[in-house]
Order: C-alpha cells, then structure tokens, then sequence
C-alpha cells in the first residue's frame, strides 16, 4: 500500500471531516506530485490566501464603519 | 518474479549512439572510473519503469532535481530506453522514449507483452504497475541501491541522516509532503487573522470611548449655550432646520433678493447638507445686499481719504518747514545776488592784493641785486644818502640790507595776509551760496510733494482743485459727509444685521445638535458592529481558516501517524536481516547486535531514528564512516530480504557501494553477495578496483563484466564486455 492510500485510510477511520480532508489531500498529493514540498506549501499558502482575501476584505469594511 | 535480460540504451543521459547490455549471467559488474556511464546505465533501468516519477524534488533525491534525460550532444533522434525482462510468460519488453529537446515534452511508453500484444502511454503504464507491483519508491528501497542513499546516510546530523534512512526505507514522500505543509506556516497566518480581528475589537472599544467624550463635550457646550437637552432629538433638529428655512426667507426678502425659497429637509441626514446650504446662501445674500455694498464702498473711501489727508498734510508741514527755513537764512545772509555780489568784491581786492604783491617783490630783488652787486663791485663803499629812505648812512652797504629786510619784507608780509583774508571770506560766500542752494532744492521738493498730493486727492474724490482752494478743508468736509451717510446706512441695516446674526447663531445651535446626534449614531453603529452582515462574515472566513488550518493539522498528524507506523513496520520486517548483514559485514568488537527504532518528532512530525546495540548502549558515537556505510547497505538489504517474496524483481541493483569500506568490510560484504547471488540475481557498478578483483575472484556464480574504458561527449561510453 501507497502512501497516498495509507493516509486515505487513515482519514477515512477518523471520520471526522473525511470528504473534505480527503479532497484536502488530493490537492496535496498532486501538487507533491508536480513540486515536491515546495509545491505542498505553496498549494496550502494559496488556499489559506483564498480565505484570507475575503476576510480582509470583510475587515476594510469593518474598520471604514468604525 | 521478473529478471533484467537485457537493456539498450540511446540517447539517454552519458549515452550519445546506441548502447546495449546483456544480463545474462547471474552477477553482472559494471567497473570503471567514475564518470564513465556505470549509474546513467542503471538509472536507464528505473526512468524506463518509472519515467517522470524518477526525476524532480519528489523523489527527495537532491541529485534528482534538475536531472537531464536527454544527452546534451544528441543531434538527432530521440531518447530511447529498452529494457526487456524474462517473467513467468516470457519476455516483456519496455520502451520508454522522450523527444530530443531541452524542454521536456510528452514522453511516450510502450509494453510489448509475450503474446504479441502492445500497450501505449496510460494502458501502458498501468500494466508496468499490474505487472511488477512497484512504486519507485519501492524500487529505490528494496532493488535498486542508489550510490546517493549511502552519501545522504554519511553524515552525523540527526536531520539529515533521518532524511536519508526515511529515503533508504522509501518513506521520502511522507517526510517530503510533511515539510510541505511545515513551510506553508499556516498556524502564523491564522494567527495573524486573528490578531487583526482583536485589533478591530480594540479600535472599536477606543472608537466607543472617544465618542462618549466627544458627546459629553458637545453636550456641555449645548446647555451652555442655552439647548435644553430634551431638543437632541431627531425630530426636534428637523424642526429647528424648518424654523431656519423660514428665517433665511425672512431675510432674502429683507436684502431684496426676489422669489427665495429654502427646501426643508425632510430626513435628519439631510440636516448637515441643509446647514451648508444656508450659510452660503446667507453670506451670498448678504455680501450682495446694496446697503451692505454701499457701506463697504463708504468704508474703502473713507479709508483711502483719511490716509490721503494724513500724507496731504504732512507734505503741507514739509513744505511749511523748508519754506521757512529758507527764507530766515536770506535775511541772514542774503539771497544769492547778494552773496554773488560780495563774492565778486572780495575776488577783486584779491586781484589787486596780487598786484601789489608782485610789485613789492619786484622792488625787493632789484633791491637785493644791486646790494649783491655793490658787495661785489664797491665792498668798501663809504657813507652816503639811502636812495630808499633819503636818510645818510655812514655804512651805505649795510644800510641798504637792513632798510630791505625791515621795511620792503614787512610790506610784503602785510599784503599777504590781507589776501589770505579775502580768501577766506570768499570760500565764506561759496559756502553760504551752496548751502542757499540746498535750502532751495529742498523746498522745491516739499512743493512737489504737496502737489503729488493734492493730485491723488482730486483723484479720489473726482474734482479739480482751483488755486485758491484749501484741499484740506474740502477733504475733511467730505470724509463728515461719509461719516453721515454710514450712519444713515448702518441704522438701516441693523435690523437686518440682528437678522443674519439670529440665523447663525441658530445654524450654530443646530450644528451643535447635528453633531451631537451624529456621534450618538456612530457610537449605536460601532457599539453594534459585532451584529453586523459584514462581522459575521468575518467570523465566518475566520472559523473557516481555523477549520482549515485544523484539517491540514490532522492530515499532518494522519500523515506522521501513517509515516511511523510504515517506518515501523519496514524496520521490523528487515531487523533480522539488518542485524545479520550488520555484524557480518562490520564485526564490530564492541557491538554484539544492532537493533534499530524509530519514533516521531512531536515538533516536526517527522521520523526520528535511533540505533541501539543489543548490549543496550549507544552505538552512535563510535560508528565510524565506514560502519554508517555499512549500516545503510545492510538497510537496503534487510529490505530487500524482507520483501523478497512479495518482489517481482529477481534482481538487486547495487551502484558503487564500498564508500569509506575498508578491505575487511568489502571481503565480508563480498561474503553477504555470494549468499545472495544464489537467489536473486546481481546487478554492481563499482570503481573500486579493489572490490572488481574480490568480487572476480570470490563469487563463485559466473559473471559479465562491462568495463567502461573512457567516455567522450561525442561518443559516450567506451564499453567492453567479457565473461568469467
């Protein structure tokens, strides 16, 4: 067995959020795939970038009303 | 299980023409110098299996990134690599194929199969996978030992020899993937999220508290100014903005401004606009009112005729002044005929004082020339009658000189200094006419000044002055009559004064409310901003960066977990034969056994390695090079005893593997080969000369050998085969 599927098991037993982990991983996987670690975190850094666009955008609009 | 019957190579790596190698014999030794082409024949073995899963930062091999397939000097043609192997059903052949470039492009893989059939690409690859059950990293831990796992594992740094072991047990993917999500430093990020939305909460809470001061404030100046506090209302600001609109109407009418009308606002946020609105229409109406107009242009002319009549006046003053001056010094010493007349005197008896002089003087060196000459003719002269003074001298001679020297000098003397008086007084009259002068062009300009003056007097109040007109008089008559009419002016627009000034102070009052109810709205909007759309949306991004960051943390915990336990379980299988291979190729005197573990790192997630002896202690610190070098083979052979019967490969790759061996360790390693030439066939490169000769003469099991002679970059490899 793979790593890939060693860690699939693993979200799988957690159950616990495990579509979204799993989907979480594939992104991982493939961007591992293509650039090794670098590639993980720059993956992981875009998609927290994503989340963090609209939360400063949320923010300007916050400190304009204060 | 599958055997490695032959490879042909082109194009690939150090090969430039074609290149093919036959394993046909159980052990098979690539020998030669380094850089002749050995390890590109045996990567040849695992790009044409794996292809791009051999190459780049995955396969945590740092030799690997950046790694060329295609040779450098191939013109033409493409990169072809043939590896056929001998399995159950017969022989399989693989051709892996890259077009020549330095981009990379698709490659292609084709599976000839026994039967005849052929497989591409996709189809191809999957067969590779159905056929050998081998990842790379399976391949690279248990058949196909890199001279790289062996340098990686020669070191004493903890970090980087965990790197290499995790590598050696084909565990790189896990630790790579793991300092992936290490550097994406997700936590930080969260947790700068976070600080920014306590900072919202804090500029909030002092938003809160400088409004309530602004409020007190504006509030206390309200009632000092007369607002009862029941007024700061809405409603009651609007009424307050009507009573405005009214009175500014009022006033337009007052000011003659025809069909003036004023919008009352009808919502509170329109007050601050309205207040605007007022003021300027007020001050517009205002400045442009003709009372208002008239009284400021009384006021200019006032101005500008006061400040005329003061320059007017101190030019009469001036004038006065020199004339009088003037004129007592003419009375004094005369005008300036007089003076010229007296000058004119005192030069002539100057002129006449000079000719007396020079006549004197005449007589007085005749005189003196005819006693010289008497002195020098008659010495001896007797007495006699002077011709000077008559008188008898008995000593005629010396009578004459002193007659000279007493009398002639005398009356030169005299006449001189009445002519030095004559002079003095005329540089007196010199004196006296220039001063006269100074006196007249002084008045002269105190006249000119009074008359620059009246000019700009007749100027500003638009008349001419006749001679015997007093400007001054007139200027004061005229500045009465403004004094009169600005009177008349202000009593008729007093009213309307009061007027303007109950309309701003109202404005004031109003903006005071304004204000107040303002701050009060901005406070209700701050105070309740934690309910807004916007925060709770911001509450929602944040829950959802933190559940994000959470599901990497457990993907980071599944991963480490799954990586520990696989390290575990390689390690467990292959101790036996670690411990074997260990002591038969080291025999250490001091280490009876080795035993090897692992844990996690709660910091890094990331395997941690130790080595036990069996007598308990730690054998670290007395491994030497060459010891860690045994180590990392007896590894990879552990491995691959441990795994032999799940192993589709028949064969054991093994490139240059005596590094920091000693002559014992590579006769025992030697020994550890011919046990398990008899299973699984050999495939070594080696330049170790040393190691060729053991291996050539104490594996018993026939062999080929290919020395690569030399290698140029227009031809590659220079390759020979024989056989033992």
């Amino acid at each position: 067995m793979g790593y890939n599927e060693k860690v699939l098991e693993k979200i799988s037993d957690r159950e616990q959020r495990s579509d979204e982990r799993m989907s979480l991983w594939q992104s991982i996987i493939q961007s591992f795939e293509q650039e090794g670690a670098d590639g993980v975190a720059s993956e992981l850094v875009g998609l927290m970038a994503k989340i963090q666009e609209k939360f400063t955008a949320l923010l300007e609009k916050l400190d304009e009303m204060a | 299980m599958f055997e490695l019957a032959r490879l042909k190579v082109f194009g690939f790596r150090g090969f430039v023409g074609e290149q093919e190698f036959t394993f046909d014999r159980p052990v098979t030794l690539l020998c030669g110098e380094n850089h002749r082409g050995k390890s590109s024949t045996l990567n040849a073995v695992e790009w044409c299996l794996f292809g791009e899963d051999c190459v780049g930062k995955k396969t945590g091999i740092r030799e690997r990134i950046g790694w060329e397939i295609t040779n450098r000097y191939l013109q033409q043609g493409e990169v072809s690599v043939t590896a056929e192997f001998e399995g159950p059903e017969g022989i399989y052949r693989v051709v892996r194929e890259q077009s020549v470039g330095r981009k990379r492009v698709a490659q292609k893989v084709t599976v000839h199969l026994p039967d005849g059939a052929q497989l591409e690409d996709d189809d191809a690859e999957n067969m590779l996978f159905t056929l050998f059950r081998s990842s790379f990293q399976d391949f690279m831990t248990a058949v196909y030992q890199h001279q790289e796992a062996i340098r990686a594992i020669l070191t004493q740094e903890p970090k980087e020899r965990n790197d290499a072991i995790d590598r050696l047990l084909g565990l790189s993917p896990y630790r790579e993937i793991l300092k992936g999500i290490t550097g994406a430093r997700l936590e930080d990020i969260l947790k700068g999220m976070e600080g920014s939305r306590e900072t919202l909460r804090k500029r909030c809470e002092q938003a809160i508290r400088t409004l309530d001061n602004l409020i007190k404030e504006e509030r206390e100046k309200a009632i000092a100014e007369g607002i009862s506090e029941e007024t700061f209302t809405e409603h009651e600001a609007l009424n307050r903005a009507a009573g405005i609109a009214k009175a500014i109407e009022s006033l337009a009418e007052d000011l003659g401004t025809a069909d003036f009308k004023a919008t009352v606002p009808v919502t509170f946020n329109e007050i601050a606009e309205f207040r605007e609105w007022v003021k300027i229409q007020a001050d517009g109406m205002w400045t442009q009112a003709p009372d208002v107009l008239k009284q400021e242009a009384l006021a200019i002319e006032q101005q500008k005729l006061v400040t005329l009549k003061g320059q007017y006046e101190e030019a009469k003053g001036a004038e006065l002044t020199a004339q009088e001056e003037r004129d007592k010094f003419v009375k004094q010493f005369g005008d300036e005929a007089a003076l010229v007349k007296a000058a004119q005197k005192e030069q002539q008896q100057i002129d006449e004082l000079d000719d007396k002089i020079y006549k004197t003087n005449t007589r007085a060196r005749l005189i003196q020339e005819a006693v010289r000459y008497l002195k020098e003719v008659v010495p001896d002269i007797e007495g006699g009658r002077c011709p000077l003074c008559g008188a008898n001298a008995p000593s005629l001679l010396s009578h004459l000189e002193t007659e000279w020297e007493q009398k002639v000098k005398a009356q030169v003397e005299e006449l001189e200094q009445q002519k030095r008086e004559c002079q003095s007084k005329l540089e007196e009259f010199d004196s006296l006419k220039d001063r006269l002068g100074l006196l007249e062009k002084n008045l002269g300009k105190a006249h000119s000044n009074c008359d620059d003056c009246l000019r700009l007097v007749a100027q500003t109040i638009e008349r001419e002055f006749r001679k015997e007109e007093d400007a001054q008089a007139i200027l004061s008559t005229r500045l009465e009559q403004i004094a009169r009419e600005q009177k008349s002016i202000g009593e008729a627009i007093s009213k309307k004064r009061t007027k303007i000034s109950d309309l701003y102070g109202n404005l004031g009052k109003l903006r005071t409310i304004d204000e107040i109810l303002k701050y009060q709205q901005k406070r209700t909007v701050i105070e309740h901003i934690w309910e807004t759309k916007e925060f709770l949306e911001l509450e929602k991004s944040l829950n959802e960066a933190s559940q994000f960051v959470e599901d990497v943390r457990a993907l980071k915990v599944d991963l480490a977990e799954a990586s520990l336990e696989e390290a575990e379980s390689r390690i467990h299988s292959a101790q036996q034969a670690l411990d074997k291979y260990f002591c038969a190729i080291v025999k250490h005197p001091t280490i009876p056994g080795l035993v090897m573990e692992v844990a996690e790192d709660s910091r890094t997630g990331l395997n941690s390695y130790s080595f036990k002896s069996k007598d308990g202690t730690d054998p670290t610190p007395i491994l030497s090079q060459g010891d860690l070098n045994c180590l990392a083979l007896s590894l990879f052979l552990g491995l691959s005893e441990a795994t032999v019967d799940s192993q589709r490969f028949a064969f054991l790759i093994l490139d240059d593997p005596t590094q920091s061996l000693g002559p014992e360790m590579k006769r025992e390693l030697v020994s550890v080969l011919e046990d398990i030439a008899n299973r699984r066939k050999l495939v070594i490169a080696t330049p170790d000369l040393e190691f060729k000769n053991l291996l050539t003469t104490h594996i018993t099991k026939i062999k080929a050998i290919y020395d690569f002679t030399d290698w140029t970059d227009k031809d590659g490899p220079q390759v020979v085969r024989t056989t033992l």
